[in-house]
């Protein structure tokens, strides 16, 4: 069921490549707020019973069952070597899809649907600090600073090697 | 051969095709009956078709579907050598027509399980006379003309084509037999490189070097390009016209110019015999009944299916409808759990292919290395009719073909050798299959010299194989021997086995599907070698365990036992591994919460359960909480993103228990890596 889903947010991406470019779906983690390109959101859902799978990274909550479809999720704040807060009713999990692998990422709680033009986006600063790897860019909307997530790095398996 | 009736899916299959060619070759007649003369594209497609058709029911034994059949192909291969266009199109496609009644007819006894035995005499000697008498007519006209159109090659351009087969795709020189015999009537010549595909080294060759065709051909490019693209398993293709290839070293195959007036032809006629076109009105054309699917369609079923069932059970079992009296209610989800139920079998059902395939596969097999080995081997086929999943199929063909290769290199003795020992000079490899509740065994026997226990275990002691004192191994456990990695038994590596690997590898891909492996032998009288494979590995039967608040599924197939040990069982070595002796058997234990993490309820062995599984060396204990129960699951894989992650091999899968929590499928041999 869920495969259609995602047919069909591909497609759209086809067909509203203009109104889906641009706009991010901002949300947050404790007090900094973060965006992500609209374009790999398939959904938001609240949070749902997972299964722990062993032997994973611990920013991998475990999987969930979306529809008979199995979904890895993962904690996005202990992927920002954050600590874990509690979830409340706020939390909830934003499933994304980046070249046609698809994840769930807890969040503390999704904003809104941002457009962000090019001119308000600068590069963040070279800080060498370990969770900018996953930030792609800064801007500045409604008088409020985004971080701006690459998706394709958040899901990167760099931490392979510490594996092997 | 006649008509057995152990290969009725065959016979399905040949219908299925041929009807489908005959209504092609009906409708082109129909539609270019009005024609002065067959365009030329009509003409080879007539050929192509009836060349087909031919080769079918030649296979089949339907001797006089094949001959009527090659009679007109022998009309149309004239045809397309010839430029001529002054026939009688409307009494060609009378004849046609008169064949295609008498192919249905036939089609339709072999359909309603009657012997085929229409006579096609007169109507092939009607198509030779027809063929006569245009030849004739021809040669009445111009008899330059036909000699210059015989020896003048007919129009038509070099091509050279380089083609490669996937990897790991299996008999590369039978495919590409298949392939030349194909593109032979699409063409006016072909050479292949190697030359003989019939011989075995021919494989090895095109696996190294890719199969190098020269082909003469008036068709297009285009046309010739999507004829390779047609082929199966075909990955690399180079295909270039070639204006200056007159030296065509070797001829492969070149049936077009066989003279049509020598064919064999029954000799018995029936005098009663009614024309073929006047019966056929009063038979009922054969329906049609099999459709060709594709499998991406059926799995997507398969899943639907699977997820149909979880969600009735969701339904059913709501925690909102507790505590609530609904009789009517309960009487109408039993309604609807049959119904499911069904639908999953029909469902599964569908997916199943029969053994006759990969059966007859190793017939070739064996034949192939008996020849070689000057050896003679009778090979007997039992079961091939018993039908498993279409994934599993693909699965066991190689370990299959590996045992049957086995079985006639190591297995039999020479015939020199047989014949000392007062056995029948023939060996025997028998092929078998039957059903076994979920499984199907799959056995491969041969009457040879059998497994010496003794030999094998002193091999293994040679090797360093042997961790235990030579006199406490059991005949079982020294025939088991033969799956260590590196232990093989005959000295001299031959080009069919003996390098060591392989039945260690045959135990692991029998076993990667659920399936397990058993030898039984007698010195001197023979070896047989059983698999038991599951049916399906879209379901599997599990036993669910909980550890903790976390429920994992174990595959039945590889669960010996299960029992409450007592505490004294228990032990720890110095390295803190646990052990736990059963029956005087110590076995290595695995907590899997300890192994996987997890919370449990507690340390106490004693208050939990321990399940006794097939791990990688031999059996291995597993510790959980509570066993909740068996229940059959449909196997899903883990998400790609956690496949990527997963360092180590104890999970096989996952799947969805009734309430949709989603349970990890435990992988018993990957426990202890």
């Amino acid at each position: 069921m869920s495969k259609v889903l995602l047919q069909t947010s591909d497609d759209s991406v086809d067909f509203d490549e203009d109104t889906l470019a641009g706009k991010y779906l901002t949300f947050s983690i404790g007090a900094e707020s973060y965006g992500i390109e609209i374009r790999h959101v398939i959904e938001i859902i609240k949070l749902q019973p997972m299964t722990t799978v062993p032997e994973m990274p611990d920013y991998i909550q475990g999987v969930m069952n979306l529809r008979g479809q199995i979904f890895p999720v993962m904690d996005v704040r202990k992927r920002f070597k954050k600590e874990s807060g509690n979830y409340n009713d706020r939390t909830c999990i934003v499933v994304i899809d980046v070249n046609g692998l698809s994840i769930g990422l807890i969040v503390d709680s999704v904003s809104e649907v941002l457009a962000i033009s090019n001119e308000d986006i600068v590069s963040p600063p070279d800080l060498g600090n370990d969770r900018q790897r996953y930030i792609d860019s800064i801007c500045r909307a409604n008088g409020e600073v985004k971080l701006l997530v690459n998706a394709a790095k958040l899901i990167a398996d760099e931490d392979l090697e510490y594996f092997q | 051969m006649s008509l057995s009736i152990g290969n009725e899916s065959f016979v399905d299959v040949f219908l299925y095709e041929t009807l489908q060619n005959i209504e092609e070759l009906e409708i082109l007649i129909l539609h270019n009956q009005g024609e002065a003369a067959f365009s030329r594209e009509v003409v080879q497609q007539m050929f192509r078709i009836l060349h087909t058709i031919k080769g079918s029911a030649a296979m089949m034994s339907y001797m006089p579907i094949s001959h009527t059949a090659h009679a007109l192909e022998d009309v149309f291969s004239y045809l397309r050598e010839d430029k001529n266009d002054s026939y009688d199109t409307v009494a060609l496609s009378d004849l046609i027509l008169a064949t295609i009644d008498f192919i249905k007819m036939e089609c339709t006894k072999i359909s309603e399980g009657q012997e085929p035995d229409g006579n096609s005499q007169e109507l092939t000697d009607d198509i030779y006379s027809f063929l006569e008498t245009m030849k004739q007519h021809v040669s009445d006209i111009s008899t330059e003309a036909v000699t210059s159109s015989m020896e003048s090659v007919p129009q038509g351009q070099w091509y050279r084509a380089s083609v490669r087969f996937e990897e790991g795709c299996e008999m590369l020189n039978v495919r590409a037999f298949a392939l030349v015999h194909q593109l032979t009537p699409l063409v006016n010549e072909v050479h292949s490189l190697p030359e003989d595909l019939v011989a075995e080294e021919s494989a090895v060759i095109i696996a190294k070097s890719g199969l190098q065709l020269t082909i003469k051909t008036s068709q297009s490019y285009d046309d010739l390009l999507k004829f390779f693209e047609s082929i199966a398993f075909l990955s690399e293709l180079d295909l270039q016209t070639d204006a200056e290839s007159e030296t065509a070293t070797h001829c492969v195959t070149d049936d077009q110019a066989s003279p049509p007036s020598n064919h064999e032809s029954p000799t018995l006629s029936e005098p009663n015999r009614e024309p073929p076109s006047s019966s056929s009105s009063k038979m009922s054309a054969p329906l049609q009944t099999m459709i060709s699917v594709s499998v991406e369609k059926l799995d997507k079923l398969m899943d639907l299916v699977g997820e149909m069932v979880i969600a009735e059970s969701m339904v059913t079992h709501h925690p909102e409808l507790q505590g609530i009296k609904l009789i009517n209610f309960h009487r109408d989800t039993r309604q609807l759990h049959k119904i499911t139920t069904e639908l999953k079998e029909i469902a599964l059902s569908i997916r199943m292919v029969p053994l006759t395939k990969t059966f007859h596969k190793m017939h070739r097999v064996i034949r192939d290395v008996a020849k070689k080995l000057e050896k003679d081997v009778e090979i007997e086929v039992i079961g091939d009719d018993i039908e498993v999943d279409k994934n599993i199929i693909e699965h066991i063909s190689d370990p299959i073909m590996h045992l049957v290769r086995n079985a006639v290199d190591h297995g039999l003795e020479s015939i020199q050798e047989r014949l000392s020992l007062g056995k029948q000079p023939a060996g025997t490899v028998t092929l078998e299959a039957q059903n076994s509740g979920g499984y199907v065994l799959v056995s491969i026997r041969d009457d040879g010299r059998g497994l010496d226990p003794k030999q094998l275990i002193q091999k293994a002691i040679e090797k360093g194989l042997l961790h235990k004192p030579a006199n406490e191994m059991s005949e079982q456990e020294a025939f088991n021997l033969i799956f260590m990695p590196g232990f093989s038994t005959k000295k001299d590596v031959s080009e069919f086995s003996g390098r060591g690997v392989g039945m260690d590898v045959v135990a692991q891909n029998i076993e990667a599907i659920g399936g397990s492996v058993l030898v039984d032998s007698q010195v001197g009288h023979g070896t047989s070698i059983t698999l038991k494979i599951p049916t399906t590995l879209a379901i599997i039967d599990g036993m669910n365990v909980r550890v903790g608040r976390a429920i994992y599924t174990i595959p039945t197939t590889g669960v010996i036992e299960s029992f409450r040990p007592v505490a004294s069982a228990v032990l720890s070595d110095p390295d803190g591994r646990e052990m736990i002796m059963v029956r005087g058997q110590a076995y290595s234990l695995i907590r899997l919460h300890r192994r996987f993490g997890v919370r449990s309820d507690g340390e106490d062995v004693t208050k939990g359960i321990v399940l006794m599984v097939m791990g990688e060396g031999g059996p291995i204990c597993i510790a959980a909480d509570e066993l909740v129960g068996t229940q059959q699951v449909v196997v899903k894989e883990l998400p790609t993103y956690i496949q990527r992650l997963q360092p180590t091999s104890g999970l096989a899968g996952c799947t969805l228990l009734g309430d949709g929590s989603i349970s990890l499928i435990i992988n018993t041999l990957g426990l202890t890596a």
